[in-house]
């Protein structure tokens, strides 16, 4: 009975996956949409007695050393986390999706020229160049959108690529191409459709590095100073980890439970939607 | 052509892809400093907060800015190409004396954590694939999965909380300890026990990572023809493990540890700047702040140099290691 043992296990580890990943990812949307109805009041102002521990009176997860409410940052960050993430994600499936189903589908020296400036992009350091973008433009959410989607197209377009030119010679494209169809209804109608799978599993794990990436950026003091991030308060709380711990430690917390809930719920994703590559991938 | 005049053929055409790289940078370094608001002398000298005249003078000199912009682009690309990256007035003394300086620190740290995770995240990911559908894999992924997903800084942060300022089993920051002035074997230690919190705040991300690609790389391995050959011969399955499949299932650790050196200098800055890890890191962190954007310009450039070399030797040291992957 060897079969059914194993497909069991890859069920419920499936499963497993998308229900942990689903109902935490949940969660921070729900935080972040009702942000505004339990903490109406701009989460930088001074509510309370510094340097409160988490528990105490009036400060569910403590207070910084400002007297904030840990709590209502938290709640606010969650919002700028995911939008942020959402949308450099997008915008970097969308950079990627052009470069590489061009190069894919039209091959030759396009595809060589696309690809070697992919490649260029890819061995970037690619934190230091945020770093210095930053820098020198000031640090506000579109530059700070842009720095990330620069450094972070290139895999989907090397992606998009790969799963372009696989399917390309297949018989339903010639068939296309028979009947006449232009390249873009083509590419766009029946080959794309069939790489979804694979790039919709990307742009999820697109999002969560694009979450960590800006995390660290606003940690270093380059996100955009008007918004209540992550990040920033746990590069806030530092100086005063020694006394007060938790004002760095519970940001972190929420950035975790976030980036788990996305990774896991990509996981799922390419089990379920990739189950032939599934044994190649990965984390399998 | 001899595998020797394919390395070589292939060596150069990698050079060629590292040098493209850095002359990217050096670009966009370029038009970024003209996209900033007012000339870039101004920019540099008044983020640098030291607006004196003479420090004016001497960067509009060194950028040419009277002349048309292709011909500071050029100048601009000539002096990196020579090395020349300016002077910092913030620490007196010229940039890329400063970079060189903490160019040592920085590949130490580099160098132990690319150790450590290839080395621990191998084991991890190998004992996982052992002990596959048993306790053991489910304790080591879900490990790998919390790993993966906690920002560095954080983790550096609780680390020191836990591992310092609580247990006092390590020092909080620094590279030596502050006026010891230990020598030879002592000083040896004495940077190693700075070394242990960085190296492995900087390594956790890559050893989860490693561990979950080795553990399917040694699944992979297991179902392959060479091993029920070895099985049909009579090989006890621990031989067979570690003479066959624990080689061969390395390899893709390798090629993604490699790839990843880009990715492990921007964890460094923030590994660095957490732990007062005295290497470019650190600097770029502290040029941050002192707004002195020459340097930082500097430090890009350099760190995109340190990568292209990297990608490289990464490259050929695979290629001695697998006589099956064919040089481009």
């Amino acid at each position: 009975m060897k079969v059914p043992l194993a497909s069991l296990w890859k069920a419920l580890r499936l499963n497993a996956l998308l229900v942990t990943g689903g109902v935490l990812l949940l969660a921070v949307i729900s935080l972040a949409g009702l942000a505004g109805v339990f903490y109406p009041d701009d989460p930088f102002d001074m509510v309370g007695a510094p340097f409160r521990p988490p528990l105490s009176e009036g400060f569910l997860l403590g207070s910084d050393s400002l007297g904030r409410d840990i709590a209502a940052g938290v709640a606010h960050g969650a919002r700028i986390s995911l939008i942020l993430g959402i949308v450099t994600a997008l915008l970097s499936t969308l950079i990627g999706v052009l470069v590489g189903s061009i190069a894919g589908y039209y091959g030759g020296r396009l595809d060589t020229l696309l690809m070697r400036t992919t490649e260029l992009f890819q061995t970037i350091p690619s934190f230091l160049f945020a770093i210095v973008v930053l820098a020198v433009l000031q640090p506000t959410i579109y530059t700070v959108i842009f720095a990330i989607v620069v450094v972070s197209w290139a895999p989907l377009a090397r992606l998009v690529r790969g799963e372009v030119v696989s399917l390309r010679n297949r018989e339903f494209v010639s068939g296309c191409v028979a009947l006449g169809m232009s390249d873009l209804q083509i590419v766009a109608r029946q080959i794309l459709p069939n790489a979804l799978p694979s790039i919709v599993v990307a742009a999820s794990v697109a999002v969560a590095s694009a979450i960590l990436f800006e995390s660290a950026l606003s940690f270093l003091g380059l996100g955009d100073p008007n918004i209540m991030s992550w990040g920033l308060m746990i590069g806030m709380g530092r100086s005063v980890i020694r006394t007060a711990w938790w004002i760095s430690a519970v940001p972190g917390v929420a950035i975790l439970i976030t980036v788990l809930a996305i990774n896991l719920l990509g996981d799922g994703l390419n089990e379920a939607l990739n189950p032939r590559s599934a044994a190649n991938a990965p984390g399998r | 052509m001899t595998p020797a005049q394919q390395r070589w053929r292939y060596i150069r055409v990698r050079l060629l892809q590292g040098v493209l790289t850095v002359f990217l940078i050096v670009t966009a370094n370029f038009f970024l400093l003209h996209l900033a608001p007012g000339d870039p002398a101004s920019v540099l000298a008044g983020e640098a907060g030291a607006s004196n005249p003479e420090f004016i003078a001497q960067l509009r000199a060194q950028f040419g800015l009277d002349q048309p912009l292709y011909v500071q682009y050029l100048k601009y690309l000539w002096q990196t190409a020579t090395f020349d990256l300016g002077y910092s007035f913030r620490y007196g003394e010229s940039n890329l004396t400063l970079i060189a300086g903490r160019l040592p620190a920085t590949l130490l740290l580099m160098i132990s954590a690319v150790l450590l995770s290839v080395l621990v995240g191998s084991a991890a990911g190998f004992v996982a694939a052992v002990y596959h559908k048993t306790t053991v894999e489910i304790g080591i992924l879900l490990a790998a999965v919390l790993a993966y997903a906690a920002p560095l800084f954080w983790i550096g942060l609780m680390f020191i909380v836990l591992f310092s300022i609580t247990l006092h089993w390590v020092p909080t920051s620094g590279m030596a300890t502050v006026g010891a002035d230990y020598t030879g074997l002592r000083h040896a230690i004495d940077v190693a026990h700075h070394l242990i919190l960085p190296a492995v705040t900087l390594s956790l991300f890559y050893i989860a990572l490693y561990a979950r690609l080795m553990r399917a790389s040694v699944l992979e391995n297991l179902g392959l023809n060479y091993v029920t050959t070895a099985r049909s011969k009579g090989l006890p399955r621990g031989k067979i493990l570690l003479r066959h499949v624990l080689r061969n299932a390395v390899l893709p650790v390798l090629t993604m540890a490699g790839v990843q050196i880009g990715g492990m200098l921007g964890g460094s800055v923030v590994v660095e700047s957490v732990f007062g890890w005295p290497g470019l890191g650190l600097l770029a962190y502290e040029s941050l702040f002192a707004r002195d954007l020459n340097l930082l310009l500097g430090i890009l450039f350099f760190g995109a140099i340190l990568v292209a070399i990297a990608n490289l030797a990464v490259d050929l040291a695979y290629s001695i290691i697998d006589p099956r992957v064919s040089l481009r």
